[in-house]
């Protein structure tokens, strides 16, 4: 019984991924709102891009992407670097790695 | 030298190049966005001793051409007792040389060059094409924000009248008063506290070969203020307190000059 219930968490939890096509980053160097805005900007001006979802804190932006889009890594890092700030690397890639692991 | 013309000078260059967050009076090395640009309007006023205020009411915008270039262009209506009209115009590029960011840490540095045209109207221009270059330097990190500039302008002469150099020199700190630490999601606005120092130091004006003794000296303001900071806009009071005025010869002191205004994040 309780595998059957891991299961169906598992493949409830997918599920939802799946229908969000959700995406995110860290962004090193935000520390005030009004800068942290122009990367919300370059994000929201893209076509793919549904929403953005930004935290000061952590520097974490989460991107929901429309239905059936992507959004490349190179698309991702322009945007930053066109706001005038820095994707976190190595961030970026352990947390990618967490995800998968959700 | 025309008190109110000194003191229009020493405005027009204190302020020129402050378009960008956070300082209120300092120039700053933080980013303006790509094909982005962010505008600036302040009411500045100066109350010398036993004189009415003037007031200048800048419109500044500065436009990001790429990510470490950003120009920057100052228009400003000067409003005296006696007189209303257009001052002239500078015209900044800032290139970020340097710039190192970690989670909640950006450390910046640029240098600052620029050109002031003599597009003013009477008697509000200097009619002299005028350069600038200095360096601005920022260290942002979480709730704290220290600001650096240098300005030194070469002033050329016009009409047989040549002002001094300037040189200005500006230090800034702001605190973030609230929220005292950042929420755990979310991009909240937020009201920081901000103390600087700024100086001037203007050469003697030349008329006509001739040193104008009552001309140049030094001032530096102690200029603290409060500033509302939000995604879409920033809202700022600063009080500028002069705390040294050493001048040259015969011209009047300072009580006090102060500024309100905004700055906004165009779509």
């Amino acid at each position: 019984m309780k595998k059957l219930l891991v299961i169906v968490a598992f493949l409830f939890s997918t599920a939802i991924w799946a229908n969000e096509n959700v995406t995110f980053f860290y962004v090193d160097g935000l520390s005030c709102p009004f800068c942290a805005a122009s990367i919300e900007k370059e994000f929201k001006k893209k076509p793919p891009v549904e929403s953005v979802d930004i935290t000061l804190k952590t520097g974490k932006v989460v991107l929901t992407l429309k239905k059936d889009q992507s959004i490349t890594q190179d698309e991702i890092e322009k945007a930053v670097k066109d706001a005038g700030f820095s994707v976190r690397q190595e961030k970026k890639k352990k947390d990618n790695g967490e995800k998968k692991k959700e | 030298m025309n008190l109110k013309w000194t003191l229009f000078l020493a405005l027009t260059t204190f302020f020129t190049t402050s378009a960008l967050a956070i300082p209120i009076n300092t120039n700053v090395a933080l980013p303006v966005a790509k094909n982005r640009a962010v505008v600036r309007s302040q009411v500045r006023g100066t109350k010398v001793k036993n004189q009415e205020t003037d007031f200048t009411v800048p419109f500044i915008i500065a436009y990001g051409i790429t990510a470490k270039t950003a120009l920057i262009i100052n228009f400003s209506t000067r409003i005296s007792p006696t007189n209303t009209g257009l001052g002239d115009i500078p015209i900044t590029v800032r290139q970020t040389l340097y710039q190192y960011d970690v989670p909640l840490l950006t450390s910046r540095f640029g240098l600052l060059l620029g050109i002031k045209l003599p597009l003013g109207t009477e008697p509000f221009t200097s009619d002299s094409t005028d350069w600038r270059f200095g360096g601005v330097y920022t260290f942002q990190h979480d709730s704290h924000e220290v600001d650096l500039s240098t300005v030194y302008s070469i002033n050329t002469e016009a009409k047989g009248i040549e002002r001094g150099d300037v040189l200005r020199h500006d230090i800034a700190y702001q605190l973030r008063l609230w929220p005292w630490v950042y929420p755990d999601h979310g991009i909240p606005s937020q009201l920081n506290f901000d103390i600087e120092l700024n100086g001037i130091y203007e050469q003697k004006t030349d008329v006509d070969g001739t040193n104008d003794l009552n001309s140049g000296g030094y001032r530096l303001y102690l200029s603290p203020g409060l500033q509302w900071v939000s995604k879409q806009i920033i809202l700022e009071a600063s009080i500028l307190i002069p705390i040294i005025q050493s001048l040259n010869g015969i011209q009047t002191e300072e009580d006090y000059g102060f500024n309100v205004g905004f700055r906004m994040n165009l779509p």
